[in-house]
């Protein structure tokens, strides 16, 4: 499990009255001057200060504990940070001895948080909530769109709930528009906020050419939904929200995760999402990430994939029979059923996919990706993992 | 709701603290209902509809239906009510039903161009056919040809479909290449989504009609009754060989251009009613992915006797069911294959999307959605309005093309009664139906066969049609999973 | 009554020997306008006519079946038809209760679009 962030990183020689400030990682001692002045330069070993200009850099990120004066803003990396490469974009905050990683270049997939307060405050929520006072993640992010490479593909924004942080979120996406304009921005929101069509128009009137929303619905009733992200309204918000998004064109990826508060009623509101959402672009069907409340609940929120094959088989053929995309994140090929399994995607995370001794055997191990190795997802799991053998003809041919 | 397994820490409120408030009640949706078996069907303005047995919709109409009702979650969820928890539903059902009209704003998509009423057939059921050589007196000019493109232009829909019909349309091969070319030209600057289609029995297909319809993306529809016996009885020509015709004619659109640019639908006659295994086996022989069973046409039979054609709905009802439970068992055998007028009424039932159909339309489809340019310049309002004038009623005559504006003919007074009397919002019965959202108004039949635009619904087989196969659709969907699976295949909107 | 179970139209007209039965509907429990509707519904299986008893307060409605129609057949149009009486009265209350929602959720639906007349 990669770290991003460490509050162990000893800062040196860093001048009394220092800002946070955002920086891009180098390797290279020999950046020119202007370029220089907005990296961090990354050394390991004493003999990197004798080449090139280490001075002309704002900060010297290093690999070792330097045993002499080094005449320069230092910070000493917690060795969890050692990973840090070019193109990767950090925060480095020395009132806190910290340095926050908020996009890595390597990473299949970067998503910055705008906010840790959210208005909803869901069962399994992977990010749970603080109300806090952090408007100035919102420049960090402004800062790190400006140092992303134009060839990332995709990033996203979250939180929390990123549309609390107001004119903020919107320039987030103007500023996303401007400085990355071929890439993909998926927004995590749960489109409450719009139920205000006047934010919908602005939204879209920002006219970000690859914008798309990712907003949860977790069943077609109000009762249930409200009950899962524990806010009465909400599904109300969430609805009105939608309409007002899809009225204006906005993409969406409408987003549901099962477990045992929703996958009675998956099939549904897979009915529900074909009469009344038909717009949406996809939908994704996702199995319980086990961290933050879903770990708090997870006695409460369990229940082994395996035991809602027919309600997943169902809501998947409804959906694709209304001409509705739909995928199905974060499952084990062995725990869904047959039909299901072609519309599985394989989440496959750039720190380590872990298996089971159960899995021995598998022939579909790559296409599967396993478990996160995020320790409890390894421990949490269906009882009925098993390897999935090729079918006779392939063995033969 | 399964029970609690383990109580959620005190930060999390119970699914109770979210649920409606006991003492509350719920608010009534607009719905209409009609006793479908032992149960009840509801539906909606958007098209939603629910099964209640009648204990459950009296509670529910006088406010008793309890929240611990098992129908209650269904009903919230399709829009027959809504409580406190959320009023979401007022606007979901205002953008089904705009969508649900949309195609009405964009007006006339479908435009017939007659351009002979020269054929080699003599179809008992067909009415405007001639069997002529002269060439003068039953061809399209070209002069009313550009007139009719014109007139096409006009209507303000993104989507343009041309389709040529007849007598038999081949036989004026030259004008239908002038037309396509001549509107391909204009479409340049008008930027349509433009297509074509010929209607035609494939007698007179050659190399030089299958390269220009490549060259034009040009579909083809044609008449397939069933076997040979079949279909050269219902549809004679001299030499008694049009089945094979047809067949060969199959073949070779599909060899040349793919499956998909050929459709087939098949007239019932008394002849077919028997028949219904032999029908779609025929066409599973030809290659063919669907069928459109079409009822006996009952303009032929109005004039004479006013009644009979209901008689023989029922019997066409039979062989519909025969044909669908073939058809499903087809489908079950791994062959895709689909009904095309189920497939409309499936596409009413399980999406919120319209459909082109001109004879399911409320307001009816008539010069609004499809309109017809005879050979001699007359506008009609529907093919079934030009049949009418044949047979010596020409209400459905909008004007011509030689002598009237395109003003003039769309605000025909005729028209306007028609669409605005017919409509099923304001008709009897039709307005509390709840089989309105899956109908249509079709003037042109009750005119026909009743002699208003209305009708009386009770002695209408367009209605008693709608009401079977629509109650027919719903049961399977509800009531036969297997079968249901297969028939939500069919929809794509 | 589902589709094809109605009395063949042909089976009713023309004939010569006829059954009449008359039933009566309370006025006190449904209003007259309930009671035509569900008439005009049964005009094609032997709703001949109706007529209103003022003295007690109901409706007289007659119906002519043919002599050939089975006492089977006839009992069940009339449990129908009354069945259908109970079905127009509930009609007529959820008429009344949706009916200016009914009209706000229509407006809304076509509020937008180039079928109203800004000046409506």
């Amino acid at each position: 499990m990669i770290q991003l962030r460490s509050r162990r990183c000893t800062f040196i020689e860093w001048p009394d009255v220092a800002e946070p400030r955002v920086l891009a990682v180098t390797t290279n001692p020999r950046c020119p001057l202007p370029v220089a002045q907005e990296r961090l330069l990354i050394v390991d070993s004493p003999a990197d200060l004798d080449v090139g200009r280490p001075r002309s850099f704002p900060a010297v990120a290093f690999r070792y504990m330097p045993s002499g004066p080094v005449n320069l803003p230092g910070v000493v990396l917690d060795p969890d940070l050692h990973y840090l490469g070019e193109g990767d974009v950090v925060r480095v905050n020395p009132a806190k001895t910290e340095v926050a990683v908020l996009f890595r270049r390597r990473a299949r997939y970067n998503g910055l948080l705008v906010t840790e307060r959210c208005n909803s405050f869901c069962l399994m929520c992977s990010q749970p909530p603080r109300q806090i006072d952090d408007g100035y993640l919102v420049n960090d992010i402004l800062r790190t769109i400006e140092l992303m490479p134009r060839e990332t593909p995709a990033f996203g924004i979250t939180g929390g709930e990123p549309t609390l942080a107001g004119e903020g979120f919107f320039s987030i996406v103007r500023h996303a528009r401007n400085y990355l304009p071929d890439t993909e921005l998926h927004v995590l929101t749960n489109g409450r906020r719009f139920a205000d069509a006047e934010l919908a128009q602005r939204l879209a009137a920002q006219k970000h050419p690859g914008l798309r929303l990712g907003i949860p619905l977790y069943s077609d009733q109000p009762d249930r939904h409200d009950f899962v992200v524990q806010a009465r309204g909400a599904y109300d918000e969430t609805l009105k929200g939608l309409l007002n998004l899809g009225a204006h064109g906005v993409r969406i990826e409408l987003r549901v995760v099962v477990h045992r508060h929703t996958f009675e009623r998956l099939p549904k509101l897979a009915e529900f999402i074909a009469r009344n959402l038909p717009f949406v672009e996809h939908v994704a069907l996702m199995g319980l990430e086990l961290t933050g409340f879903a770990k708090v609940n997870l006695d409460d929120l369990w229940i082994d994939p395996y035991h809602y094959q027919q309600q997943l088989a169902d809501a998947v053929s409804i959906l694709r029979k209304a001409c509705v995309p739909v995928f199905v994140f974060n499952h084990q090929l062995c725990v869904v059923p047959e039909s299901v399994r072609p519309f599985c995607v394989a989440s496959i995370s750039d720190w380590k996919n872990d298996y089971l001794p159960e899995c021995s055997g598998c022939s579909a191990r790559t296409e599967c990706g396993g478990f996160f190795s995020t320790g409890v997802s390894l421990a949490k799991h269906s009882d009925f993992i098993r390897p999935l053998l090729p079918a006779p003809d392939a063995v033969a041919g | 709701m399964t029970a609690d397994r383990a109580a959620l820490p005190k930060a999390f409120a119970p699914f109770e603290a979210y649920q409606r408030d006991a003492e509350s009640t719920y608010t009534l949706l607009p719905f209409n209902f009609a006793q479908l078996d032992h149960r009840y069907l509801l539906s909606n303005d958007a098209g939603d509809y629910c099964l209640l047995q009648r204990d459950e919709l009296e509670a529910l109409v006088t406010g008793r239906l309890p929240m611990s009702a098992p129908a209650y979650e269904g009903l919230r969820a399709g829009h027959f009510l809504y409580d406190e928890t959320s009023d979401a539903a007022l606007d979901l059902l205002a953008v089904k039903i705009r969508t649900k009209h949309a195609a009405v704003r964009n007006f006339t998509a479908l435009h017939l161009f007659v351009v002979t009423l020269r054929c080699d057939y003599s179809c008992p059921y067909c009415q405007v056919s001639r069997q002529t050589e002269d060439r003068q007196a039953f061809d399209m000019s070209e002069e009313t040809a550009l007139q009719g493109l014109d007139f096409v232009f006009r209507s303000p829909s993104p989507s343009i479909k041309i389709e040529f019909q007849g007598g038999e349309p081949l036989l004026n091969f030259s004008l239908i290449r002038f037309i396509v070319e001549k509107a391909e030209e204009r479409n340049r600057t008008e930027q349509r989504d433009l297509r074509f289609v010929i209607a035609t029995n494939l007698t007179f297909l050659n190399d030089e009609v299958l390269d220009f319809c490549e060259a034009h993306d040009i579909d083809f529809s044609t008449s397939l009754d069933g076997p040979r016996q079949l279909h050269d009885r219902n549809r004679p020509r001299p030499g008694k060989d049009g089945h094979h015709w047809t067949r060969e004619g199959i073949r070779r659109i599909r060899d040349r251009l793919g499956p998909d640019r050929v459709a087939a639908l098949m007239t019932t006659t008394e002849a077919s009613l028997g028949q219904p295994q032999d029908i779609i086996d025929e066409y599973l022989e030809a290659g063919l992915r669907a069928v459109f069973l079409r009822p006996l046409s009952p303009y032929g039979f109005a004039i004479k006797t006013r009644q009979a054609e209901k008689y023989d709905f029922d019997r066409f009802f039979s062989f519909y069911r025969e044909a669908m439970e073939y058809i499903l068992e087809v489908n079950h055998d791994g062959v895709a294959f689909r009904e095309q007028y189920s497939t409309l009424v499936l596409t009413k039932l399980l999406s919120p999307f319209p459909i082109g159909y001109v004879d399911l339309q409320s307001p009816a489809g008539i010069g609004i959605s499809a309109i017809v340019f005879n050979y001699d310049g007359g506008v009609y309002a529907s093919d079934e309005g030009r049949m009418l004038a044949e047979m010596g009623d020409d209400t459905f005559r909008l004007g011509d093309l030689h002598k009237d504006t395109y003003e003039e003919v769309m605000l025909n007074p005729t028209l306007h009664q028609a669409l605005e009397q017919s409509l099923t919002y304001g008709a009897p019965e039709c307005h509390e139906c709840a089989f309105q959202p899956y109908c249509g108004s079709d003037p042109v039949y009750h005119h026909a066969t009743q002699g208003d635009w209305v009708g009386h619904k009770a002695y209408s087989a367009f209605c008693e049609r709608t009401k079977a196969i629509t109650s027919y659709l719903i049961r399977k969907l509800e009531d036969n999973p297997r079968d249901a699976a297969v028939l939500r295949q069919w929809v794509h909107p | 009554m589902a589709p094809e179970e109605r009395v063949p139209v042909s089976a009713l007209r023309n004939v010569t020997a006829r059954r009449e039965r008359t039933e009566a509907v309370s006025l006190d429990a449904f209003t007259l306008d309930t009671v035509k509707k569900a008439c005009y519904r049964f005009a094609n299986r032997g709703f001949h006519k109706l007529s209103v008893d003022s003295k007690h307060r109901q409706v007289l409605v007659q119906f002519r079946f043919p002599a050939s129609i089975e006492h089977v057949e006839e009992e069940d149009i009339v449990d129908r038809f009354h069945n259908e009486v109970l079905d127009q009265d509930l009609r007529e209350k959820v008429r009344s209760q949706t009916e200016i929602i009914r009209n706000l959720i229509l407006t809304n639906a076509f509020a937008d679009s180039a079928l109203v007349d800004d000046d409506c």
